[in-house]
């Protein structure tokens, strides 16, 4: 959250996290010269070609587990705010992975080495003789677009909606990846335990992502059963506490995060105009609704950041009848001050 | 935002991180990387033998004997005990040498003597040399003595398609899926194929692949055989030790 752009905005947590996250690459790194060392000889370059592309498959898995997680529990928040240098130090291992492939694989030959990669695997013959390369290829194009507009810079310039839509093809990217993986080393490997380790990757990814969309989907259809009246009820007043917000599911893209407060209760968009985050999962800091994500405030009762910031998002009408608060489906536009409802006070303001 | 305030136990990258959080992103971290490493143990555990090929970039060498250019180039090396050994020629990088060797073999049967400057690539006692860059070839030297021939007769073999380069010891895997694309740009390029197998008693052997003609197999017609699992048909010779199989049929194994 800034009023003007910086390459990265570092402050002490996320320089705590890159400099966990170099030691942990580098014992990782270290760890497999190791176990490859103790298994048969292998090329040098074959060596670190292997070490990097292990490295950001295991990488990617752990990006893709950060977000279902983090809707499990708040304490991988910490995880998930600099989660974009996971990602982009995630493609550069990638890249070098690749990058030595190519050279190892396709150099120093009487084809240019890209005309040899898309060229040489040309049985399409069943799974033992699919071409693996070009998915990886795929794979690291996709990933070279979500690396390189991984900066705020191109969240604002691209719109939420087709950077989030961009950034989802991490999905295919992965699916791809698995895909390269079983086509390519797993056809070579002697043991099954690779291919168990490669299918058990896979279903713990699916399986956190279904985990966290039975979580959502049982939220939604307790909220969209309790409609009634043209406005929708959120809940009894004593149901949120001081400082926390209930998320209310007023549609298919539209949540809104119902606040309690120091002045009574307000209701905005319970998306953060930031990435997307759960506004509803966050709390009241410093008199501001405070997104879980990347720490982007907001007032309650108007949905603008505080000054100098510029995001807004939209607020809801709100009205308690005896103990229970209901939200008008209607939103209004982004930043526009609505007076918080206090208990007791049985109307709308 | 803001650079203080108080966010109890609630993250805020900007303000100081709640203890409970820094508890268990240090457990999740130090959990993560311990389970990395066992995946990567796991990897390498599955990762199949590379052989005991070397290549010995770090010292020049010089052998002297008689070139020959045909079916791949290659110099018949007089051994210690009496007999020849056939010594593959090959250039740098994923390239054959017939270019380089062909001035120097003559094709009225005259057998000349050179000597060939560069690196031995050698595997299970097979050698195959890496011309230097510079003028690798010379006229000269020793002829080594009259050749050994053994015909065996018409085989099978079940194997793989390799380039002879890679797999003595250049790349370590130089087989399998994973090298499948290096070694078509190898074969592509010139470097003589083989079929490799396994023998009875474990160990791997190679014999060089060529036509029913004795000359190399086309390209095309080889590469959709190249390290996938192949079966073989032909006549096995052996020449100075080195097998030779002329291929009259490939199939993919039953």
């Amino acid at each position: 959250m800034s009023v003007s752009y910086q390459a990265v905005q570092w402050n002490a947590a996320k320089k705590a996290y890159d400099r966990r996250l170099a030691l942990a690459i580098a014992v990782y790194l270290g760890g497999f010269v190791l176990a490859a060392t103790a298994a048969f000889e292998v090329s040098p370059i074959v060596l670190v070609m292997r070490a990097f592309g292990t490295g950001a498959v295991l990488l990617l898995v752990l990006i893709l587990s950060i977000g279902p997680l983090a809707r499990c529990t708040p304490r991988m928040a910490p995880l998930l705010y600099n989660r974009r240098h996971l990602g982009v130090t995630m493609f550069l291992m990638a890249l070098v992975h690749a990058l030595l492939a190519t050279v190892w694989y396709h150099g120093f030959g009487v084809l240019d080495p890209l005309t040899s990669i898309l060229s040489s695997s040309t049985p399409f013959e069943g799974a033992a003789q699919f071409p693996f390369q070009p998915l990886g290829l795929a794979a690291l194009v996709i990933l070279f677009a979500m690396a390189a507009t991984s900066h705020d810079f191109w969240l604002r310039n691209l719109s939420p909606r087709v950077w989030k839509a961009l950034h989802l093809c991490v999905y295919l990217a992965f699916a791809l990846i698995v895909a390269h993986v079983a086509f390519g080393s797993l056809q070579d490997a002697i043991w099954s335990g690779y291919a168990w380790m490669t299918a058990a990757g896979t279903a713990w990814i699916v399986g956190i992502h279904l985990a966290a969309g039975v979580k959502e989907f049982r939220v939604d259809r307790r909220a969209r059963a309790l409609a009634a009246d043209g406005w929708v009820r959120v809940g009894e007043v004593g149901e949120i506490e001081e400082g926390r917000a209930k998320a209310v599911k007023l549609g298919p893209a539209r949540t809104v995060a119902v606040f309690r407060h120091a002045r009574g209760f307000s209701a905005i968009s319970g998306v953060c105009a930031h990435q997307g985050g759960p506004l509803a999962e966050g709390r009241i800091v410093d008199g501001c609704v405070t997104c879980p994500w990347h720490g982007y405030q907001y007032l309650a009762e108007s949905g603008q950041s505080p000054p100098p910031f510029t995001e807004r998002i939209p607020t809801y009408e709100l009205r308690i009848e005896g103990r229970t608060i209901f939200v008008s489906p209607t939103p209004n536009a982004p930043g526009t001050p609505v007076p918080p409802c206090a208990a007791g006070e049985g109307g709308a303001a | 935002m803001s650079a203080e305030g108080d966010s109890g136990d609630f993250f805020v990258g900007y303000l100081p991180t709640p203890a409970r959080d820094v508890r268990w992103t240090r457990v999740f971290v130090i959990a993560t990387v311990i389970l990395a490493l066992a995946a990567a143990v796991v990897f390498n555990a599955a990762a199949p033998a590379t052989g005991r090929g070397v290549w010995d970039t770090g010292h020049e060498v010089t052998l002297e004997g008689e070139v020959i250019a045909k079916p791949f180039p290659m110099l018949r090396v007089a051994r210690g005990d009496g007999t020849a050994e056939r010594v593959l020629l090959v250039e740098m990088g994923k390239h054959g040498a017939d270019a380089r060797v062909a001035p120097f073999a003559k094709t009225d049967g005259t057998r000349t003597a050179v000597r060939a400057r560069g690196y031995l690539i050698t595997r299970d006692g097979q050698r195959m040399l890496e011309l230097s860059e510079d003028e690798p070839i010379a006229v000269g030297g020793v002829l080594p003595p009259a050749g050994q021939f053994d015909r065996i007769g018409t085989v099978e073999l079940v194997g793989e398609i390799v380039d002879s380069k890679c797999w003595l010891g250049v790349m370590k895997p130089g087989d399998g899926k994973t090298h499948r694309d290096c070694a078509t740009l190898c074969i592509r390029g010139g470097i003589p194929p083989s079929i490799v197998c396994r023998a009875p008693d474990g160990s791997m052997r190679r014999a060089l692949v060529v036509g029913q003609d004795g000359a190399p197999l086309p390209f095309d017609v080889l590469a959709p055989w190249i390290a996938r699992p192949v079966r073989v048909r032909g006549a096995v010779d052996v020449v100075d030790g080195l097998a030779v199989i002329r291929v009259t049929e490939l199939n993919e194994p039953a």
